[in-house]
């Protein structure tokens, strides 16, 4: 028992109420920069060029990730006797008793460190994990959070990118390409309707001009596919761009004189 | 019998040129004017500011409460404007359309309210040609075949088309029946001369392809500090630096332009409409106390030259229309359709704009509120005064603006 307490009084330090006072204002200041970088960056970058938005916004975690190492590197000494020994022995502990019983959370945080640095995703990118798609809200350290297009929070964390492919439909631009499809009945001028989907796409307010539209035409066996592919000025207009290609390329084929096709169910079910 | 032009002709010609008021260049010689440094790092804080202001927009500030003198009445104001010139700014594109001419069909890419349209009619009623005129937008929105019928019925007789802008709308059909119509034009035989918005012709270099088809292009030369001290000055004015500010009174003028139409001519991008809109808005009776101190102090410059009968307000205390927060994008949107058409009615835009058709007409109240849109005989258009603005909100969303 006293030697037990020996031990403990080797690595520990006589916690007095300075150091503990000090450790609580280690803790409170990075708190506090933390709060103040998350809150604050957005709100100063609101209305800044995009490209600045998309160059720093990332940078956030990994600075979130720094003052959490740095706070931590100051309060260490202040509890440990800062041996070598000591630190090795404190470390060791943690590292089997975190192993054991945090093996999915550490594992996860380990894949957010990584995230950072590999950037699979970032805040604002238009992602696909699994069955969940939507825009990067909140990049934690061991979760990212993305909200879907019918405004739902999923929190996914960083751990499934060890055995899931990430799609990031954007990849740091402001854009994104969208497409619309439409199905023909086979008899009809294709030169035309393909000029005219062209000319829906760049009639539409949502279309980022400087970026290409491109008609795809494939002859199926029920008709005619036409995919439609834009960009729009941003991500985030991604399903009005698309609802707006769709309404008005049916407005402008019928116009043309181009009936729909009608597959049947099965080959429709098959074309997917 | 042309030879290697001498030395002595190019010195010449160079002087030429520094005196040319009114020129009409290639696109790819059109350089904006640059604002100096101090004044970029001012707008750059003032537009980070002005993302902390409430979203409502400032209330006007009284005349009376203006320390900077109140503002000149419409027939005072309109006197103490420069000229628009159109006699000189006619000569001169007649000029350059003579050296762009084997190029084909010329075209003059206007900037908005850079004179380029007004030089065009000028121009066709110097000459005898034929204006065609744009039908009203709701007929191109329903029947836009209707505008061959204009061209067709002026086949044989010199044309001059100031405005493509106004023949086409942003829809499908209207593209298709402009392909036409830019075809039909290609074929005259008659001279032709095309005008178009620098806003349309960007879009149209994307959408039709329109900068493969007509070669000769001309842009209306930009107005820098120079130009704009010589041009300001016409009306017999003296411009003066002084402490941020410019004063203004009868006289010759200086050789030196004031740092202050350095910061006007890069805010007006050049364009001598916005230039002469932000010119006049700055221009300010001078307020009785003041000049009752200009004359009490008498300090040397008051005894050299004569006391100044209008103020500048000074650059930063200048009040220019502006968003008052984060710009809607469904404000930016109605806005560049504006701008791309040179101004819409609103029955027009509810029809070509995705949102609810009620909307529109809030949204361009709201906007004209802020002085961002005006509205003359229907028509709603970005006036100058709002121009600088509008352009840079709609390029820091990501848009796609001008090449001007």
């Amino acid at each position: 028992m006293d030697g037990e307490e020996s031990i403990s009084a080797r690595i520990l330090r006589n916690l007095d109420s300075t150091a503990l006072l000090d450790a609580a204002m280690i803790v409170a200041v990075s708190a506090l920069a933390i709060v103040v970088i998350e809150q604050l960056t957005p709100r100063i970058l609101g209305h800044a060029p995009r490209r600045t938005q998309h160059a720093v916004m990332p940078l956030l975690p990994l600075a979130r990730l720094l003052i959490i190492v740095v706070a931590i590197i100051s309060i260490v000494p202040i509890i440990i006797e800062p041996t070598v020994q000591n630190l090795i022995a404190f470390l060791g502990a943690a590292a089997v008793a975190i192993g054991f019983a945090l093996k999915d959370y550490v594992s996860s945080l380990f894949a957010g460190v990584v995230a950072m640095f590999e950037r699979p995703y970032r805040k604002n990118d238009w992602i696909e994990i699994g069955d969940d798609y939507g825009q990067v809200r909140d990049l934690g350290f061991r979760a990212v959070q993305i909200v879907t297009p019918d405004d739902t929070v999923v929190t996914i964390p960083h751990g499934r990118i060890w055995e899931n492919n990430v799609r990031n439909a954007n990849d740091g631009a402001a854009t994104l390409l969208c497409v619309a499809d439409f199905y023909l009945d086979p008899r009809h001028d294709a030169g035309r309707a393909r000029r005219g989907l062209r000319d829906v796409a760049m009639t539409s307010p949502y279309l980022d001009l400087a970026r290409p539209v491109v008609v795809i035409v494939k002859e199926r066996p029920w008709g005619t596919h036409y995919r439609l592919k834009a960009y729009p000025v941003d991500a985030a207009d991604q399903f009005l761009f698309t609802s707006d290609l769709t309404v008005r390329g049916k407005d402008e084929l019928a116009r043309l004189g181009c009936a729909p096709a009608a597959p049947p169910p099965a080959v429709a079910t098959n074309e997917g | 019998m042309k030879g290697k032009p001498r030395m002595g002709d190019e010195n010449e010609a160079a002087g030429e040129e520094e005196e040319t008021l009114w020129r009409f260049l290639p696109p790819h010689e059109y350089a904006t004017p640059s604002a100096p440094a101090r004044e970029a790092v001012r707008q750059g804080i003032t537009r980070f500011l002005q993302r902390f202001r409430s979203d409502e927009p400032p209330p006007p500030l009284d005349e009376a409460e203006d320390p900077h003198g109140a503002a000149l009445e419409d027939a005072a104001l309109h006197r103490r404007l420069p000229p628009f010139m159109l006699e000189e700014r006619g000569a001169r594109l007649a000029e350059a359309l003579e050296a762009a001419g084997g190029l084909g069909m010329p075209v003059v890419i206007d900037p908005p309210h850079a004179g380029g349209r007004e030089a065009l009619r000028h121009l066709a009623a110097v000459r005898g040609y034929r204006i065609a005129e744009p039908p009203p937008r709701a007929t191109l929105l329903g029947e836009p075949e209707t505008i061959l019928a204009t061209i067709d019925a002026l086949d044989a007789q010199p044309l001059v088309v100031p405005a493509l802008e106004r023949l086409f709308l942003r829809t499908p059909q209207s593209l298709e029946a402009l392909r036409l119509l830019l075809d039909r034009l290609q074929e005259r035989t008659a001279p032709t001369v095309l005008g178009c918005g620098s806003w349309a012709w960007r879009f149209l270099e994307e959408a039709i392809e329109i900068d493969l088809s007509f070669q000769a292009r001309l842009v209306p030369g930009p107005l820098d500090a120079a130009r704009l001290h010589r041009w300001f000055s016409m009306p017999a004015l003296r411009c003066v630096e002084r402490s941020g500010g410019v004063l203004v009174g009868n006289g010759p003028c200086g050789d030196e332009p004031p740092e202050y139409l350095r910061r006007l001519a890069a805010s007006a991008r050049g364009s001598a409409g916005t230039a002469r809109a932000l010119w006049g808005e700055a221009l300010r009776l001078p307020p009785p106390d003041e000049e009752q101190e200009e004359s009490a102090a008498g300090n040397e410059d008051a005894e050299k030259q004569p006391r100044p009968d209008l103020l500048v307000v000074p650059w930063q205390r200048l009040k220019l229309p502006a968003f008052p927060g984060k710009a809607a994008r469904d404000d930016l949107m109605l806005l560049q359709l504006l701008l791309l058409h040179d101004g819409l009615e609103e029955t027009v835009a509810r029809a070509m704009l995705p949102f609810e058709p009620a909307r529109i007409g809030t949204r361009l109240r709201s906007l004209a509120r802020a002085g961002l849109v005006a509205c003359e005989d229907g028509l709603w258009h970005v006036p100058p005064l709002a121009y600088p603005s509008v352009r840079h909100e709609l390029s820091s969303a990501g848009f796609w603006v001008d090449g001007y």
